[in-house]
């Protein structure tokens, strides 16, 4: 029995793995559509990359690590993204918008509930691997030097560099949450009910 | 050495002429504490310096000059002579300029020295303000904020050994100006107003750059201050242009040196104490391009508006309002209020004041009426705005009994409607509950909508007079009366009227019965219709007549009644339209017929009157030769040639016909063309010749019945009997050799007889057995052939035919003598023949004249002469079977 149970938990954890490897790979669009309408909005050019010294910093994610350990530096990483967000959107304010307001502003306020979202499911992983006792404390990001006092030109180039980082990490998420799972693909109804799996066990 | 030393003092010497040795007896010892500050910001630079102490020995003014220098290359930026006065006390001077390159681009360098009419003082020393280094590209001036319509210069400093690739302004590739070293420059022209977010400016990578605001300074007017509450002031006023620029760059307002809440538009609230009497009022609008000051000078306390009066409640019993002031200090305040009234859309606003007015009595408002009431009050002394409205109130008033019914009548017949108009709502004062029709001892009742009455037996004298009254929850209205004429009204001719703007203007002649006035009612002219009406006072003789059931087109019948203490009478009649239209019915029937050889009958069936849209003046015949359909022609017909017109005068041809009634908006109602190939007179001609032969023939018919029927009178005069000659062989010469035979003549007297005969017309019978045997040749041409006669025997053969046998044939030659009709065939050379026939023996047969009868010539056969003939004997033996005899 306890072998039974320990597989329909782990049938639970690869759809849960699933779910939060598409929400990854639909925030990673939202954030790349949210980058090219603030790269719009602001008349960036399009040349413009960012590079050079990255606003997340994580240790890297080498393949000899653990799934867990990937998880939680994962999770640490889209924890610094959230909060480089709210403070991104908070300094946005003194800049001023323009151009298509509207538009860039449902498509932030998209990505920033997806984040939560996204935030929550690997949460959820890392408890089916490590329970809660794994949050204490809370990973906290590291204050981000942020150009505050900075012109306004260094403040949309920071903002950019954070949607950017958005991007960057929404796309590591996705394909780390894929490669964890085994099927590395979307997950279907079916497959995230595991019934299937959960008969063959049982012979 | 000494030498040198000599050297040296000459010099410093020399040095010391060209500089401060100018002013006779003075040593310009040059500016002291000279020091010099700069704002990036604004890329301004400032200089401080003391004054030359020896210019207190100066009799005239002391000038300084300041120059700016490019530290690199000592280059000259900027130079100014500046004046200083001699009786400032602190002797310390300020003085800035703006670069117009960015300080950070490259070092400057400023220095003074002092001057007095052509002596100066020795240059101040340098001060430098460093320019910026970098390993990376950057660009200068940060964040600043440009004017529309301004040159701006930015300048990008590179890296060492680093190479410009290029500068762009919003995304722009611009040109470049080599300043020094790693710095270069471009010029911008600020053409329009930047977006929010600002322009960005990049040198060699979107990475690298600076970003600029572009807008406007303040543009704000009209200053007005007031107060609401006795306790504070409250300064309105116009932003003008927008500056565009946001955020920390958006303009600042301070009031009498007090900043204004942030996010101040347009107004500014600040509290002070109000009985300070007349005093100015300042605001300042600022913001990064520059700062504007707008005053206004006011006395608080004669610049009130009231707040809107709060807690308006009225009441429709009677007619109050009443309302609440937020503020205590208002009930002690002279106050004037508006109150203002609506009435479905009708406004109507009083004046009321009194001191702290909280309530008023509204009069005259109409009865069950629903209104909105709103108030709003200003000072009545030093007044200066109206207040705010309040909000507004809605309230009831009370029913009141019905106005008076407007009644009249339509009498179609025996039967009278009784007509009244439904009462508006002005005039209802509540909700009509019923009617009550009384007409003689019977009284009826009749709910809304019903608003008329039938009375089908008018002829009890007690019927005539019919009472109408309205009833609501206040009671009855005053009745109103209409008598009912008891004969029908008199016929009169009506009179066209022209109608206007949809409308009809009417007058009439005074009626001298009229005692209160006209009534004037219409209706359609041939359509049944319910007769509107419109009363007129006594003394008017004209009304405007309006309707919205007026249509254009109809004919509309229009009666004056005259309002008397009886029934009304009839006194005149109207026809017309509101607007006449061109006629929409058709003309019927149209034809068209010729009447002799160039006269055409045109007629047609004119448009029925319910179907005339105008009055019809005439009728226009149109037509033309179908060969030729441009030469169209016109003939006019009035109205009293009643369809039907002759056309004369008009060749044979093809026409084409259409007839149009004229009416005073033009022709319509055309008819549907008519066609008419018109033909020659000869037809004529020909169907009369034909017609006089029948006749003719039919004379000739008559004549020969007549004749035949009297065959026998006619016979006797015009054919008596003719003798046959006797031929006998004893008056012939023996036959000859050659086979001839002579006929013995002998001179004899010719009878009486014969000497009535026309000599001329004599003949000559010439026997001539070659050409005939026994034939009697007439040779005289003049005879016509039907006379020739031939006497033969008729005898009836068994096949019913007669034959003449002159063998038969005896008459008396002295009868033949005796007959007045000459039979010119025998006054020929035979009558000497006849005479000798006499003694032969002539025996006519008298018997022959009974039986005329015309198929005798058909059946005669001719029997040829035979040559032992011995005589001429007519004979007419008809048997006593024969049919001729019967």
């Amino acid at each position: 029995m306890a072998g039974t149970r320990t597989r329909r938990v782990a049938g639970s954890e690869q759809s849960r793995t699933a779910r939060a490897a598409a929400l990854a790979e639909e925030l990673h669009h939202e954030c790349t559509l949210l980058l090219e309408l603030y790269r719009k909005k602001e008349t960036f050019a399009e040349e413009l990359t960012v590079g050079g010294e990255r606003l997340v910093t994580v240790p890297p994610l080498s393949s000899q690590l653990s799934p867990n350990d990937r998880l939680w530096r994962l999770y640490s990483a889209l924890q610094q993204c959230r909060n480089l967000l709210e403070r991104a959107i908070g300094l946005e304010e003194g800049v001023g918008n323009g151009g298509d307001r509207a538009q860039y502003e449902s498509q932030r306020k998209t990505v920033r509930d997806r984040l939560g979202h996204l935030l929550a499911s690997t949460r959820l992983l890392l408890e089916d691997r490590a329970g809660t006792a794994a949050f204490t404390p809370d990973p906290k990001n590291t204050e981000t030097a942020s150009p505050v006092n900075g012109s306004p030109f260094a403040l949309k180039l920071w903002i950019y560099r954070i949607f950017s980082e958005l991007e960057h990490w929404t796309l590591t998420t996705s394909r780390t949450l894929k490669a964890l799972h085994p099927d590395g693909a979307t997950p279907k109804e079916s497959r995230t009910r595991g019934r299937p799996r959960g008969r063959r066990t049982r012979r | 050495m000494l030498v040198f030393l000599l050297w040296a003092s000459l010099f410093l010497s020399s040095l010391q002429e060209q500089n401060g040795q100018d002013a006779p007896g003075v040593l310009l010892s040059g500016p002291q504490n000279v020091s010099v500050n700069y704002d990036l910001k604004d890329q301004r630079i400032s200089v401080t310096w003391e004054d030359d102490p020896s210019s207190s020995r100066v009799p005239d003014k002391l000038i300084y000059d300041v120059e700016v220098l490019l530290t690199v290359n000592m280059t000259e930026v900027h130079s100014e002579a500046v004046d200083v006065r001699q009786a400032l006390a602190s002797r310390k001077y300020h003085w800035s300029w703006t670069s117009a390159l960015p300080l950070e681009c490259t070092s400057h360098s400023v220095r003074l020295r002092s001057r007095y009419q052509n002596y100066t003082s020795q240059w101040s020393p340098l001060l430098t303000i460093t320019g910026r280094a970098s390993t990376h590209p950057q660009v200068f001036p940060k964040s600043s904020v440009v004017q529309v319509d301004s040159n701006f210069t930015f300048c990008c400093i590179l890296g060492p050994g680093q190479r410009l690739e290029y500068m762009k302004y919003n995304n722009i590739l611009m040109n470049t100006t080599h300043i020094i070293d790693q710095s270069y420059a471009m010029v911008v022209h600020m053409q329009s107003p930047s977006p929010p977010s600002c322009i960005n400016v990049y040198c060699n990578s979107p990475l690298y750059g600076t970003c600029v605001y572009v807008g406007y300074p303040p543009g704000d007017r009209n200053l007005v201050c007031e107060t609401r509450d006795l306790e504070s002031v409250e300064c309105h006023w116009d932003t003008g242009r927008a500056t565009n620029l946001t955020k920390q760059r958006m303009t600042r307002y301070d009031l009498n040196g007090r900043a204004c809440p942030n996010r101040t538009v347009s107004n500014c609230y600040q509290t002070v104490r109000v009985d300070q009497g007349e005093r100015n009022w300042t605001l300042t609008a600022r913001n990064p391009l520059g700062t504007l000051e707008l005053r206004d000078t006011a006395d608080l306390k004669k610049r009130v508006r009231l707040l809107a009066p709060m807690e308006v409640l009225a009441s429709g019993v009677n007619a109050s309002v009443q309302w609440q002031w937020e503020r205590p200090q208002y009930h002690i305040l002279l106050m004037v209020c508006q109150v203002q009234l609506n009435h479905s859309g009708h406004i109507d606003v009083r004046n009321f004041s009194g001191i702290g007015l909280r309530s008023v009595v509204l009069h005259g408002l109409a009865p069950a009426q629903t209104y909105t009431v709103q108030v709003c009050c200003g000072l009545k002394q030093h007044f200066w705005k109206w207040g705010d409205w309040s909000e507004g109130s809605t309230f009831k008033t009370e029913e009141d009994i019905p106005e008076m019914l407007d009644v009249w009548m339509q009498i179609e017949g025996n039967q009278t409607m009784i007509l009244w108009k439904p009462l508006t709502v002005n005039q209802s004062h509540g909700q009509i509950k019923d009617y009550e029709v009384t007409w003689g001892r019977q009284e009826t009742i009749l709910h809304p909508p019903q608003n008329d009455f039938l009375i089908s037996d008018r002829s009890t004298d007690e019927g005539h007079r019919v009472t109408v009254t309205a009833k609501n929850s206040a009671g009855s209205s005053l009745p109103s009366i209409i008598i009912i004429p008891r004969l029908p009204h008199r016929s009169k001719s009506s009179m066209k009227i022209v109608g206007s703007d949809g409308g009809f203007n009417l007058s009439w002649s005074a009626s001298p019965n009229s005692s209160c006035g006209y009534v004037v009612d219409w209706c359609p002219t041939h359509k049944k219709c319910r007769v509107e009406w419109v009363k007129v006072p006594a003394g008017i003789t004209r009304a405007r007549i309006q309707s919205a059931s007026f249509e254009e087109g109809v004919r509309y019948t229009l009666s004056i009644f005259a309002c008397t203490p009886g029934a009304p009478e009839l006194w005149e009649r109207r026809e017309g339209y509101v607007k006449e239209c061109l006629p929409k019915g058709q003309i019927q029937r149209l034809a068209a017929e010729q009447y002799g050889s160039d006269t055409v009958l045109i007629s047609w069936t004119a448009i029925p009157p319910e179907s005339q849209t105008a009055f019809i003046h005439g009728y226009i015949i149109y037509y033309c030769d179908t060969s030729h359909l441009s030469s169209m022609r016109i003939f006019n017909v009035t109205t009293d040639e009643l369809g039907a017109k002759n056309l004369t005068g008009i060749p044979v041809s093809s026409y084409r016909f259409i007839v149009k009634a004229l009416t005073s908006v033009g022709e319509g109602g055309d008819s549907s063309p008519v066609f008419l190939q018109m033909n020659p007179q000869t037809d004529q001609l020909i169907t009369v010749i034909i017609i006089s032969l029948g006749s003719a023939a039919c004379l000739l018919a008559l004549v020969t019945i007549l004749c035949y029927r009297n065959w026998k009178c006619v016979k006797e005069n015009m054919y008596p009997k003719i003798p046959k000659p006797v031929w006998k062989e004893e008056w012939l010469t023996p036959l000859e050799s050659n086979g001839r035979q002579i006929l013995y003549v002998d001179p004899c007297q010719p009878s009486e007889i014969d000497i009535v005969c026309n000599r001329e017309q004599s003949g000559e019978a010439v026997l001539d057995n070659n050409a005939g045997k026994g034939a009697l040749t007439n040779t005289n041409s003049d005879v016509p052939a039907l006379h020739v006669y031939y006497n033969q025997l008729l005898t009836k053969t068994t096949s019913g035919h007669f034959t003449f046998s002159p063998h038969t044939m005896a008459t008396p030659f002295s009868q033949l003598s005796g007959t007045v009709i000459q039979n010119p065939s025998y006054n020929l050379e035979v009558q000497a023949s006849l005479d000798m026939g006499q003694s032969v023996g002539y025996e006519p047969d008298m018997n022959s004249f009974s039986c005329p009868n015309p198929e005798l010539h058909n059946t005669m056969s001719y029997v040829p002469f035979e040559t032992d003939s011995r005589g001429y004997k007519f004979q007419c033996h008809i048997e006593d079977s024969s049919p001729l005899q019967e």
